[in-house]
């Protein structure tokens, strides 16, 4: 291995390492279908059960609808549906995240509905390593911040701010109807 | 939603600044500007030992009685105290003038002083403290205004030296010139209350006091905001109010015009004004206030005697007064007047004769309340849960398990329960409510505008100004009636001539007025005019193909034809209106609040516009229906009727466009499950039930499964992330604790608009005539 070769493997290191340090800290795990998953534990501000959607109509599909929490309406996304996964049977495990978070100066509640709730886990710098890069410009994978590792477990980290994309956030700052 | 706090838009002010502004703190205000800055201490300190003496002074007009010698001296003597202290330093003009008032009105003491002479002066007093305290904390708020101008800071009122000084302003001083404006707007709309309440009677000394009262305002603190052009403005008004106070001359005819064309220039200034400061860019005024404040100058030339005044004028005030109808000693030059004195000889005219009440007020001022500014978002909040409240109360009265307790103590309980939240939700949506008052009031004082311009004589005759509406509401519906009062000026009264000729009094009469209504709030605006022109309205639509020759319209129909936007059957456009646009933004922001206004017409006789609002644009009367498993909430405003049709009533055309046959009238049938997607609805229309609704003066049928119940709800925000949806527009809790969609009602007829096919012009107005006779 040549030198220049040696230098790139090391910027490479101190790059994951980097991310590793930025991003370590504590997740709430969960699972869609086989994968799992992490959020900032700062983000999440429930768990709630899974309960009435009332669908909206002319909303794309993951758009599973709005729910009442405790008078606010929030919209729910189906994560499995937004990730291109298949819908998932509704099981007594199934659960909404209620995550919060800010965006463009705005702040942003919404329901996440996954297959089930696994933990909260502290992640090391040391376990987390930078996002893959897929090549190709169709798949986008922006949204995930990092790769996480427990035991012999991969968990994405996800960047709950990019879950929707620009053209959907951008329909967000229309979205306040009369209050 | 920003944090807008309720009364003023300004975000970058501080509470304690406004606490200091108003005065009421003014030594705290004195100390703390020491301490800021130790630099001009000797210049603060000076002013203070003025203010000092003032409010010594104060103390002792309060104690003072005018047959008490004793302390009438203590109040000269310490008069000639303040005047020596004033004399050692630099004072601003608003201050100096103040002084000047009170050392005038002091000297007229010392012979045989009446409790009304001490009465003024304690009232001139009152407002050198104002003006003292004024000076004081804008020299604290504005460091740079101290630094670069020390010692003399408004030493040079005339000079031209906005632009430079606006450009130094700095977040404190912006803030106070938010103060200024808000203040300067209540003090306007006040001043225009007395101005027409004087056009309608006469002017008294309290009115003419209360009208320099403001002028004066205006002038003190824009001259230590560095406002030349407002100043000289004000200081032109006030000089001839003060003629007027003095019994110079009387404020009626052309002087009183000027006092009007002030206010509107003084309006016009400061929003531009608030537009330069908002987009922090420089303040240009107007160029023609060097003009109007030539046009005030020559008002007082003649009678003007150098202004001191003298005890024995004053006593002959209250005799002038009486006489204040009466034309004035001696008339304005003509050069300076010639447009306004034609106006004036009317009006001098019109005012003895013409009973010009202004509706149920009158001059008064309205009784004073207490009030407290608070955050609007707070208040937002605050009604939200209890929204919120009603909802889990509904839930809890609405539990099985609870509602069939045999307990009777625990269903008085609830019934308690019940009463009190609907108590409080009351409360809370009237939180959020004004009286439509000061809209009102702006519409009397700008038909009287539009009047003399238009060449007519107008009458405005309000009633009901104290029905509440919500605070947006109030402000959304000035727009609308602005075009409707133009309107009936201009198209609707007759000029005076024709008037005459037809046997109705020469002056038109413009009744403006707002109600409740069953949960809504009902204004009509009503004219005695010529009444719509059926024939001219129905030529102009047959020529701009809004409708066919040959269609049969009802009346109604016809009469809304002129909402159509670019819709005007004005022969000339005016400066006033017929461009067709003004019907259009009526409807369109009528629309917007979900309201819905109508017209009823004689030809001849007169014209009513009837706009029906909802109380507050948080909560709505809505129908809660179903439609396969979904349920849905269709406002009730917008619904004219429902129906189970039968099936003979149902018409179709190919396999899309399914019609309504409505008792001869075809409307067009929307099915609501295909519209917003729901699954497992009724297909068969004469199995459920048709919904009429109405937006936009066009009506449609709605299929839905059944109509649940009639409830009022509370519109949410469908929540960020969801984007905007058609047909939907908003979402509300129902009592289950389910979200249900509010339809958007515009949303769908605009798609009917849209389907409608060109060559088939007739389809929209044949339905809409179809439901307008529906209704009977």
């Amino acid at each position: 291995m040549n030198s220049q070769g040696e230098k790139q493997e090391r910027t490479l290191i101190e790059g994951a390492v980097a991310v590793g340090e930025q991003l370590a800290g504590k997740y709430m795990t969960f699972k869609l279908a086989n994968e799992e998953y992490g959020l900032e534990i700062l983000k999440v501000r429930e768990i709630i059960g899974l309960m009435d959607i009332t669908r909206v109509p002319c909303t794309q599909e993951f758009m599973s609808g709005v729910i009442n929490l405790r008078g606010k309406v929030i919209p729910v996304i189906d994560l499995r549906l937004k990730f291109a996964m298949e819908r998932c049977q509704v099981t007594d495990q199934t659960v909404i995240i209620v995550v919060q978070y800010s965006l463009h100066g705005r702040n942003m509640t919404m329901g996440l509905l996954v297959d089930q709730v696994l933990e909260v886990l502290s992640i090391e710098a040391a376990a987390i390593e930078p996002p893959p890069e897929f090549g190709s410009s169709t798949l986008r994978s922006d949204f995930i911040l990092g790769i996480g590792k427990a035991e012999k477990r991969v968990i994405f980290l996800l960047d709950i701010g990019r879950i929707l994309n620009a053209e959907e956030a951008g329909a967000v700052a229309e979205a306040t109807v009369a209050s | 939603m920003g944090s807008q706090p309720i009364e003023v838009g300004w975000g970058a002010r501080k509470s304690e600044r406004s606490c200091a502004i108003i005065g009421t703190n003014q030594s705290a205000a004195a100390r703390k500007a020491a301490e800021l800055y130790p630099e001009g201490i000797g210049a603060l300190m000076d002013g203070c030992r003025v203010r000092l003496n003032v409010e010594e002074l104060a103390g002792a007009i309060v104690a003072a009685e005018a047959d008490d010698a004793e302390s009438v001296a203590l109040v000269l003597r310490l008069l000639d105290e303040t005047e020596l202290a004033a004399k050692t330093q630099d004072l601003i003009e608003p201050v100096t003038d103040a002084l000047g008032d009170v050392l005038t009105l002091g000297r007229a003491l010392a012979g045989q002083p009446s409790a009304a002479d001490l009465q003024h002066l304690a009232e001139a007093i009152d407002e050198l403290q104002k003006q003292l305290a004024r000076c004081h904390t804008a020299r604290a708020a504005s460091c740079e205004f101290h630094k670069s101008v020390p010692k003399q800071t408004g030493a040079a009122p005339s000079q031209p030296q906005s632009l430079a000084a606006i450009k130094q302003r700095d977040a404190d001083t912006i803030a106070l010139i938010g103060e200024f404006l808000s203040e300067s707007e209540e003090g306007l709309s006040r001043a225009d209350r007395i101005l027409m309440a004087i056009e309608d009677t006469k002017a008294s000394a309290d009115s003419i006091n209360g009208l320099f009262r403001v002028f004066h305002t205006i002038k003190g603190v824009a001259g230590f905001l560095e406002l030349f052009d407002i100043q000289s403005l004000a200081h032109t008004t006030e000089s001839l109010l003060n003629g007027c106070r003095e019994g110079l001359y009387p404020l009626i005819g052309a002087r009183l015009d000027l006092v009007f064309d002030s206010t509107a220039m003084m309006r016009k200034i400061l929003t531009e004004l608030a537009v330069a400061v908002e987009a922090s860019r420089e303040f240009r005024t107007a160029e023609d206030i060097p003009t109007l404040v030539a046009r005030l100058q020559a008002a007082l030339e003649p009678s003007f005697d150098g202004g001191v005044r003298k005890a024995e004028q004053r006593d002959e005030m209250e005799s002038l007064h009486e006489d204040l109808h009466l034309p004035g000693p001696s008339p304005p030059p003509e050069e300076a007047l010639e447009e306004s004195s034609q106006v004036a000889a009317d009006a001098t005219a019109a005012v003895p004769t013409a009973n010009r009440a202004l509706g149920s007020e009158g001059g008064g001022d309205p009784k004073l309340r207490a009030t407290i500014k608070v955050d609007l978002e707070r208040v937002d909040r605050l009604v939200e849960m209890i929204g919120e409240l009603v909802v889990v109360e509904a839930m809890v009265v609405g539990a099985p398990e609870i509602a069939h307790s045999a307990s009777a103590r625990v269903r008085n309980c609830l019934s308690q329960l019940e009463k009190v939240t609907h108590d409080l939700q009351d409360v809370g949506m009237r939180m959020r409510m004004l009286p439509v008052a000061g809209v009102f009031q702006k519409m009397a004082r700008m038909a009287r505008d539009v009047g003399r311009r238009a060449g007519k004589q107008v009458r405005v005759v309000l009633s009901g100004e104290q029905t509440e509406m919500d605070r947006s509401m109030v402000e959304q519906i000035s727009d609308p009636l602005v075009h409707m009062i133009r309107n009936s000026i201009d198209h609707g009264i007759e000029p005076p001539d024709v008037r005459r000729q037809i046997g109705k009094p020469e002056e038109g009469k413009v009744r403006l007025s707002a109600s409740h209504e069953g949960g809504h709030v009902v204004i009509e605006i009503a004219d005695d005019g010529r009444g719509l022109n059926r024939e001219a309205i129905l030529k102009k639509a047959i020529a701009q193909g809004l409708i066919q020759a040959t269609d049969t319209l009802s009346e109604d129909d016809i009469n809304s034809m002129i909402f159509a936007p670019g819709f005007s059957t004005a022969e000339k456009v005016t400066d006033i209106s017929g461009r067709g646009v003004g019907m259009d933004v009526v409807r369109r922001n009528i629309d917007a609040m979900r309201g819905r206004v109508t017209i009823k017409s004689v030809i001849g006789q007169g014209t009513t516009f009837k706009i029906t609002l909802p109380l507050t644009l948080a909560i709505i009367d809505g129908m809660l229906v179903a439609c396969g498993k979904e349920r849905y909430i269709i406002p009730t405003l917008s619904i004219i009727e429902s129906i189970q049709p039968e099936p003979a009533m149902l018409v179709t055309q190919g396999a899309n466009h399914e019609m309504l046959n409505m008792r001869g009238n075809i409307l067009p049938l929307l099915r609501m499950d295909r519209l917003l997607g729901a699954k497992d609805a009724i297909q068969d229309p004469s199995k459920g039930l048709v919904v009429i609704i109405e937006g936009s003066g066009r009506r449609v049928g709605l299929l839905v499964d059944e109509v649940i119940a009639q409830q009022q709800v509370v519109i949410k925000s469908m929540g960020e992330g969801v984007g905007e949806v058609p047909f939907v527009s908003g979402a509300a809790i129902l009592s289950d604790g389910r979200v249900g969609l509010i339809v958007n009602v515009e949303g769908i007829v605009a798609l009917i608009v849209d389907r409608r096919h060109r060559g088939f012009a007739g389809e929209g107005s044949l339905a809409s005539a179809g439901a307008a006779s529906g209704l009977k």
